[in-house]
């Protein structure tokens, strides 16, 4: 297991450093908790799925809805909480009983649009459920059903802890959805439930072994005045995250773009050798070929470039970061997130930067969540 | 004890009956009694008849017939499948006794031992135990 960093020193990285035991000891009762959840009947009723949410929450929603697609069989959307609350809720739908269910996730149960999502879709029938670390929050109280996560304290860092138990929980209430349906075996659903304990534990392997080469290309990326984090597939959430984290922790412009897209788009940006390029590349992921055609357009460009990845490259190993084998492909995303936020923890200790800027000056407005929390919601409908 | 392990491959009667056979003949017991149980309770253990296949199909039919997967279970902590399995496993039986003779299994000619799976494709075990017949003298036999 790995050992914390002092959290004086840099809490981000402590955070990143304390997911293993936080994912371990945590398993047994959110596991429980999503096999207390949903009734049956409820479960069989719904025809699809909307996972929403703001920021982390919703980045949560985008790596999680494949796999929900996979072991649940249902449909399954990731949608920001303003899509899912006010454009989503005016398309012409069928009416059923529990249905879509709506799994908003939210780590404080505070934010306004995440709550505003649960109140507009429950007044519309929709079955709720809640993930949130707040049970008695107002989004909990909002939704029918609240997954409760506990989160022990812990010294304040850009969402890192809230990110990998919300994700551990979206696992597994998917893992319990299909198996209920079955979709899933028994034995299939608990051997899912033991590859992601097993995933935690990789992350512990891992992380130390990573950290002196992430840092070291911390201090020499530290110049760089914006990033770009390239993947396709599932992975592609990955990156959106480490492009939050970039964002949040060290105060870079940072954007995630699919590996297909940036060819299109983002190749052409001016200034190539100041923008940091991340490309995400699991061995399961489709989009291998193309990334090795990219390569050397990467190359040619002057970008300084790493390629992430869990797959044997032994060609330009200077330019790949090796990351290790997840014990499901189902669940290859968190490792590169984790990576990515550590990454991104200690970036933002080498630029000397503050979390979220400090919330003081220019971004005083943002000083207790204020900015997320207090927005006006839309009024419910009329029965 | 003899535990045979195997993988059901879904759900309905499968066959163990060479299990038995093996367990005998590994035992050297020439007569006495053989025990077979299984630790599971979505499963049953069952002597059925074995020549005509589509026999087998009408008894895990009427099975499925008498209790089936439904989603209204009050058990559900598990599946559907979990809690009917329960109650086709409580119908059947975990259990049998089989008389053995002259070292072999005494069954009939149609005869043969399944195991009922109702919660398939698992992992699943079969315990046979051999209990060995008293001897008896000529005496106790006339008497």
């Amino acid at each position: 297991m790995s050992t914390p960093a002092p959290t004086a020193d840099n809490p981000m990285r402590a955070q990143v450093f304390s997911l293993p035991e936080l994912l371990a000891t945590q398993h047994d009762a959110l596991e429980a908790a999503t096999r207390a959840l949903l009734r049956t009947p409820a479960i069989f009723a719904v025809r699809e799925v909307i996972l929403t949410g703001c920021g982390d929450s919703h980045v949560a929603g985008e790596l999680l809805a494949e796999p929900w697609v996979r072991l649940t069989g249902i449909p399954c959307r990731p949608l920001p909480a303003m899509q899912a609350a006010r454009y989503e809720t005016q398309l012409p739908r069928r009416s059923l009983p529990h249905d879509p269910l709506v799994v908003a996730v939210s780590s404080s149960g505070t934010v306004a649009r995440t709550l505003e999502a649960v109140e507009q879709w429950r007044r519309r029938g929709a079955l709720t459920v809640a993930v949130t670390a707040d049970p008695q929050s107002r989004l909990a109280r909002a939704a029918e059903h609240c997954l409760p996560l506990s989160l022990p304290p812990f010294a304040a860092a850009p969402g890192v802890r809230s990110f990998f138990l919300s994700a551990q929980a979206l696992y597994l209430l998917a893992i319990r959805i299909g198996e209920v349906r079955g979709r899933l075996t028994q034995q299939e659903a608990e051997r899912l439930r033991t590859q992601l304990s097993a995933t935690a534990d990789a992350l512990g392997r891992m992380l130390p072994a990573l950290d002196e080469e992430l840092a070291a290309l911390a201090r020499e990326w530290r110049g760089h005045g914006r990033y770009e984090l390239l993947a396709s597939g599932p992975a592609r959430a990955a990156a959106a995250y480490g492009r939050a984290k970039v964002l949040e922790a060290a105060g870079v412009p940072a954007v995630d773009q699919d590996v297909e897209e940036w060819v299109h788009l983002d190749y052409f940006a001016r200034d190539p050798d100041t923008c940091a390029t991340w490309v995400l590349c699991p061995e399961s992921a489709r989009d291998q070929s193309r990334v090795r055609e990219i390569e050397p357009f990467l190359q040619r460009l002057g970008r300084p470039y790493r390629i992430l990845t869990d797959a044997p490259r032994p060609a330009e190993p200077g330019r790949t970061i090796a990351l290790p084998a997840p014990p499901d492909p189902l669940f290859a995303v968190l490792v590169y997130a984790a990576a990515l936020a550590l990454f991104a923890a200690r970036l933002s200790a080498e630029l000397g930067a503050e979390y979220g800027r400090g919330a003081r000056g220019r971004w005083q407005d943002c000083r207790d969540g204020a900015t997320t929390r207090n927005s006006q919601r839309l009024p419910l409908p009329a029965d | 004890m003899h535990v045979h392990r195997f993988r059901t491959p879904g759900n309905g009667p499968h066959e163990v009956t060479e299990a038995l056979h093996a367990a005998v003949a590994q035992s050297g017991m020439r007569a006495g009694a053989l025990v077979a149980t299984i630790p599971h309770t979505t499963a049953g253990l069952a002597v059925l008849s074995f020549p005509d296949p589509l026999g087998l199909e009408d008894v895990a039919d009427e099975l499925a017939r008498l209790v089936p997967t439904r989603i209204d279970f009050k058990h559900q902590h598990d599946t559907p499948q979990d809690a009917a399995g329960h109650i086709k496993s409580a119908l059947v039986g975990v259990s049998l006794s089989l008389i053995v003779e002259d070292g072999e299994l005494v069954l009939g000619h149609s005869q043969a031992v399944y195991f009922m799976e109702f919660d398939g494709p698992r992992d699943r075990q079969l315990h046979v135990q051999l209990l060995p017949a008293a001897s008896v003298s000529e005496e106790e036999k006339r008497t």
